[in-house]
């Protein structure tokens, strides 16, 4: 007998429809898989048999065939175990599927029956929600990430759960007290998350910058840095303070808009944290990858592609500390991913897009030990290795930046001062109104990615601020590269000063964000 | 190597003062203008890795001494070595070389650029390998004795504990020149050597004209003109002049300034070349 159910599969970010159909003939016992199935799935004939048989249901005794269609999709997750499961207890007729198609069903199986969380959840999800499908049955472990998906929206622990929902009609479900309380919830539960005016609510887990005694001139870049997305990179000997920095970077930024919060939490639905998804819903995410990642674990990769830390930071900060131990080819990789805010993969001709728009903040020690133009110890390097470490320095890295600042551990006379330094509130607040000047004045980008045709507009020097620049020019050696970073940074200085001409103390700070030799 | 002139002890051209010491060179290899051999010198020597102050002292004392004629003499090495010789070229005097190698074999890019400037300034590359000769552990100690040999007197700018510029010191002392050490911070790595040469008697450079006067030559006075300051960078410049080397975050806790208003003010100072950073400090301009 034939039947047919209704899943879905992750794809990169996105969802995909998938229909499971299953059909039972006469001949030996057995079951087949077919329509590019990855060894994922097709173990998942071991657990199905199992699942069935200890549910208490009597496993077919013909010949099943189950065919995943699209045929032409790959498909690469466990998420179809329940589909098929239920697929082949319908087709055996042990249930009877009232409107099969009203219902679509994800989740994976246990060899006890129990039902497991999937990885995607939520883009998974939310394309069924757009499908119009009625009822959608997932994991009881994915329970979180259901309530931001909202709909129609069962969790279920195991299949014989699944088989009795999807025996019944979607909306009698919901009605019926028995499996009422499966239900998620009919809105959608952060409805006033979703929304674009939501506050920023998050900030207790990102300490705060009033920790941090002294570094006012770092405190200075982070808020030109966040205000203008401007790269960032932070050069000091161990123990300064760069990681403290970076770390707190994301409490500066504004609050995410909805769509920010909907495509964050996508990405770590995608990524397997799917209750980070629900209980960071709302805070932008903080990476610092060690620096022995390689090419695929940064900007992503694999046979299905999986998303790298640079769409795991996605809306927030990407922090890249000791950056020079990074390989050449990793740093290299990210040109591309930074200019395009997203990142390809083309797997057997199938594009798999993620997206990654991050700040990105880089910290590296002055020297290889770490404390050349220390005050207190000696720099244990030689002269060679001091041009080598410049070099490494110096080329793909330096391109990535905006900005540059030395740092150096705090003095003592700073830790005993009891006057307090800025907050991460109050540096928000200076970020949000630089972001508001430029909203307001015709740019709806971030500032370090403007085009030389927009600097010519919004960067436009009057005669004595030109003269000014010029001499900058020749004094500092710039090259014309450096000469656009310099007016960009300019552009968000005198954003924060709520300015609409660029002044010459506006480029003159940004000119000490400049790379330094 | 057509260019490269060969000088045997025996001969002529061969300087006296070198001839002198306990352990001459049986010839010399020269590329240049060979007559410098026999002017009056001074060896200006240091460490490789330099701060700031290292820096603006070896390339003042090249400047100063190119001006009153005397040529510089140096172990082309990175660090004071170039920084003398720049200043001494800067100043458009004369320069000579002495290397732990032959004259063909140079090491980094930066020190044959230098070297050719020199040359092309009328100056004087020396060894006492023949053309072909490679650097060794050994040779540069060696060399260091022909520096010595060469000079009227040694200057150390900044050594280290252990840095090579203190057997040129050695050999200037075995030699009977006068050896004249700048003095540093006494808390700086970088002069430890030069505070232990006075401590053990060397002359200290607090003047430099007093060493020109020392070896017989004319001093020439330069005005030294300060550029324009407006009242809050006299703030800065005090501040950067009495911390001796401050981050922009001591500059900003001395002033009370603004970190926006210190970082544009540091910019239009460097610009007049008021200031100059090096390694995340502050300094002033020589």
């Amino acid at each position: 007998m034939y039947s047919r159910t209704r899943s879905a599969v992750c794809f990169g970010m996105e969802g995909r429809e998938v229909f499971v159909e299953t059909d039972i003939s006469r001949g030996l016992p057995g079951i087949g898989v077919v329509g590019l199935a990855s060894t994922m799935v097709m173990e998942s004939r071991e657990r199905i048999k199992s699942a069935i048989e200890n549910s208490g249901y009597e496993y077919p005794k013909g010949r099943i065939t189950v065919n995943l269609t699209p045929a032409s999709l790959r498909k690469n997750s466990s998420c179809l175990d329940l589909p098929i499961a239920i697929g082949i207890l319908a087709s055996e007729g042990n249930i009877r599927l009232r409107v099969a198609e009203d219902w679509g069903v994800i989740g994976e199986l246990a060899l006890d029956g129990r039902v497991l969380g999937v990885e995607g959840a939520l883009p998974m999800m939310l394309h069924m929600k757009d499908l119009g499908i009625k009822g959608i049955i997932v994991p009881e472990a994915n329970r979180t990430e259901a309530c931001l998906a909202g709909g129609n929206i069962f969790t279920v622990s195991c299949l014989r759960e699944c088989a009795m929902l999807m025996c019944m009609d979607p909306q009698k479900a919901a009605q019926d007290p028995e499996t009422r309380k499966m239900l998620v919830c009919e809105e959608g539960l952060p409805g006033e998350l979703m929304t674009e005016t939501a506050g920023f609510k998050g900030s207790e887990d990102i300490p705060d910058f009033g920790d941090i005694i002294g570094q006012e001139n770092a405190k200075r870049a982070v808020v030109i840095a966040a205000a203008g997305r401007h790269g960032l990179l932070m050069v000091g000997s161990p123990g300064c303070g760069k990681t403290m920095i970076a770390g707190r970077m994301a409490g500066v930024m504004p609050a995410m808009t909805g769509r920010e919060m909907l495509e964050t939490a996508i990405v770590r639905s995608v990524a397997g944290r799917g209750d980070d998804s629900f209980r960071l819903w709302n805070k932008r995410p903080f990476r610092a990858p060690h620096h022995t990642i390689g090419r695929a674990g940064l900007i992503g990769g694999g046979l299905y592609p999986v998303p790298g830390e640079i769409t795991l930071a996605h809306n927030g900060v990407l922090f890249l500390d000791e950056i020079c131990e990074f390989n050449k080819e990793t740093i290299e990789s990210l040109r591309l991913p930074i200019e395009e805010k997203k990142i390809t993969h083309f797997r057997k001709g199938e594009p798999y897009t993620f997206p990654c728009n991050f700040q990105v903040v880089m910290a590296a020690n002055p020297c290889p030990c770490g404390y050349f133009g220390d005050k207190d110890r000696e720099c244990t390097c030689t002269q060679a290795d001091l041009e080598r470490y410049r070099r490494k320095l110096s080329g793909p890295i330096i391109d990535r930046i905006d900005m540059c600042i030395s740092m150096e551990k705090v003095a003592y006379e700073d830790l005993a001062e009891t006057r307090k330094g800025m907050t991460t509130q109050q540096m928000r607040e200076q970020v949000c109104g630089a972001i508001d000047f430029a909203r307001s004045h015709g740019r709806t980008g971030f500032n370090a990615d403007l085009n030389s045709r927009e600097i010519d507009v919004f960067c436009h020097l009057a005669d004595s601020e030109k003269k000014f620049m010029s001499r900058a020019y020749e004094a500092f050696k710039m090259s014309p590269r450096a000469y656009s970073r310099t007016l960009k940074v300019a552009r968000t200085i005198a954003d924060l000063d709520g300015s609409e001409e660029i002044r010459t103390a506006h480029i003159a700070e940004a000119l000490n964000y400049r790379p330094k030799d | 190597m057509k260019d490269i002139q060969v000088i045997d002890i025996k001969s002529a051209e061969y300087p006296a003062k070198l001839r002198d010491i306990p352990d001459p060179p049986g010839q010399l290899f020269c590329k240049g203008d060979t007559s410098l051999l026999n002017t009056k010198s001074v060896a200006v020597v240091g460490s490789r890795k330099n701060t700031v102050y290292g820096k603006n002292v070896a390339l003042m004392i090249g400047k100063r001494f190119a001006g009153a004629g005397i040529t510089v003499t140096s172990g082309l090495a990175m660090g004071i070595d170039a920084f003398s010789h720049e200043g001494a070229l800067e100043a458009d005097g004369k320069v000579i070389g002495v290397l732990g190698s032959g004259i063909d074999v140079m090491g980094p890019r930066r020190n044959r650029d230098l070297m050719n400037r020199g040359l092309e300034n009328g100056g004087l590359v020396v060894s006492e390998y023949e053309p072909g000769y490679p650097a060794s552990s050994w040779t540069f100690p060696a060399r260091n004795r022909i520096i010595s040999g060469l000079a009227e007197a040694v200057v150390i700018v900044e050594a280290g504990l252990n840095s090579g510029s203190l057997i040129t010191a050695k050999h200037a002392a075995e030699q009977g020149r006068p050896v004249y050490a700048v003095p540093g911070n006494i808390n700086s790595q970088s002069s430890i050597g030069t505070n232990l040469l006075i401590r053990d008697g060397v002359t200290p450079l607090v003047i430099i004209d007093d060493l020109i006067r020392d070896i017989g030559a004319a001093t020439k006075k330069d005005a030294v003109s300060r550029p324009d300051m407006d009242a809050d960078e006299e703030r800065i410049f005090e501040v950067v002049r009495l911390m001796s080397g401050p981050t922009v975050d001591e500059i900003i806790r001395g002033t009370g300034f603004d970190p926006q208003l210190v970082n544009s003010l540091l910019t239009v100072m460097e610009i007049k070349g008021i200031i100059e950073s090096y390694a995340g400090r502050i300094y002033i301009s020589q």
